[in-house]
């Protein structure tokens, strides 16, 4: 799997200017957490809901602060094309919870811990299901039905 | 009986869906008073290092709020110095017991659209579960 499949969501952006209110009105309708930074197509940050409280409102910012105090920077990237093990490592050696998916310069979506951790119980719940079937239902080969009983329909 | 009922501090072995959510629950409650205003709840929420908090009024929990009610409220253009935690509007409280399994909490949040759970035993609130504490049940 290349990273672009780890993509859950696309990608919003804000520029780095703009007022933090004006990301939080984009956090609330886009529905998302995390907003990309993005200065003339450059991606220079990510400015999550934790940093407007944590770094804004806590610290007396107003709202019509920009958003550059609040975001983080740099940003950890993966390319789009890379294998998405390679995020796993980044994400093991850095202590970072997103990772901003790029296509050479453009910012094309985010990579969550989350989502992935989602997918990959999903993927482990669909591999030990069998298994587990196996382990655990009562397997005696001599019980099961050979030939029609009487009164079987067949 | 052992710390665990609240505790996480002696696990020696991973956690699944079956186990009771007691041994998730975080280890204290932190609450905020409704009057407190939309600023000192997000002082609040820096000071104590978490991203929800109990709303509470004379031992009865009135409600959660989250980072992202604030984000909420400034996104509707509040004045977060005199708009308070009672004026969010925040859903009602769904609770479990420390009993209840990871898999029915899971199915509580799924069925109220929430991603925090209020622990209660027979004493009153005990703690608070997350939709991401309760992931490491299904990804270990």
């Amino acid at each position: 799997m290349r990273a672009i499949d780890g993509v859950r969501r696309s990608g919003v952006g804000v520029r780095p200017q703009r007022p933090i209110r004006e990301a939080a009105i984009i956090m609330d309708q886009a529905g998302v957490g995390t907003l990309a930074v993005i200065d003339d197509d450059r991606l220079i940050g990510i400015v999550t809901d934790r940093d407007l409280v944590r770094r804004g409102l806590a610290q007396d910012l107003a709202p019509t602060a920009a958003v550059e105090k609040v975001m983080s920077s740099p940003v950890f990237t993966i390319d789009a094309d890379a294998d998405l093990h390679s995020a796993f490592k980044l994400f093991r050696s850095n202590a970072v919870r997103r990772l901003a998916v790029v296509d050479g310069d453009e910012f094309v979506g985010m990579i969550t811990v989350d989502d992935l951790l989602v997918d990959l119980a999903a993927d482990l719940a669909d591999l030990t299901r069998p298994i587990a079937a196996e382990i655990f239902l009562p397997v005696d080969d001599a019980d099961m039905p050979t030939t029609a009983q009487d009164g079987d329909d067949e | 009986m052992s710390d665990t009922a609240t505790g996480r501090s002696d696990h020696t072995r991973y956690l699944g869906p079956s186990d009771r959510v007691g041994l998730f629950v975080s280890d204290d409650l932190i609450t905020i008073g409704p009057e407190a205003t939309v600023r000192q709840l997000a002082i609040r929420l820096a000071a104590e290092g978490v991203g929800t908090l109990v709303v509470n009024e004379d031992d009865r929990i009135l409600g959660i709020v989250s980072e992202r009610d604030v984000v909420f409220a400034i996104a509707a253009g509040r004045d977060l110095d005199s708009s308070t935690v009672a004026d969010l509007d925040n859903p009602d409280v769904v609770t479990c017991t420390p009993d209840t399994t990871v898999n029915a909490a899971v199915v509580l949040m799924m069925e109220h659209y929430v991603r925090h759970l209020v622990v209660e035993d027979l004493s009153g609130p005990v703690g608070v579960v997350s939709a991401r504490d309760l992931l490491g049940a299904y990804a270990a």
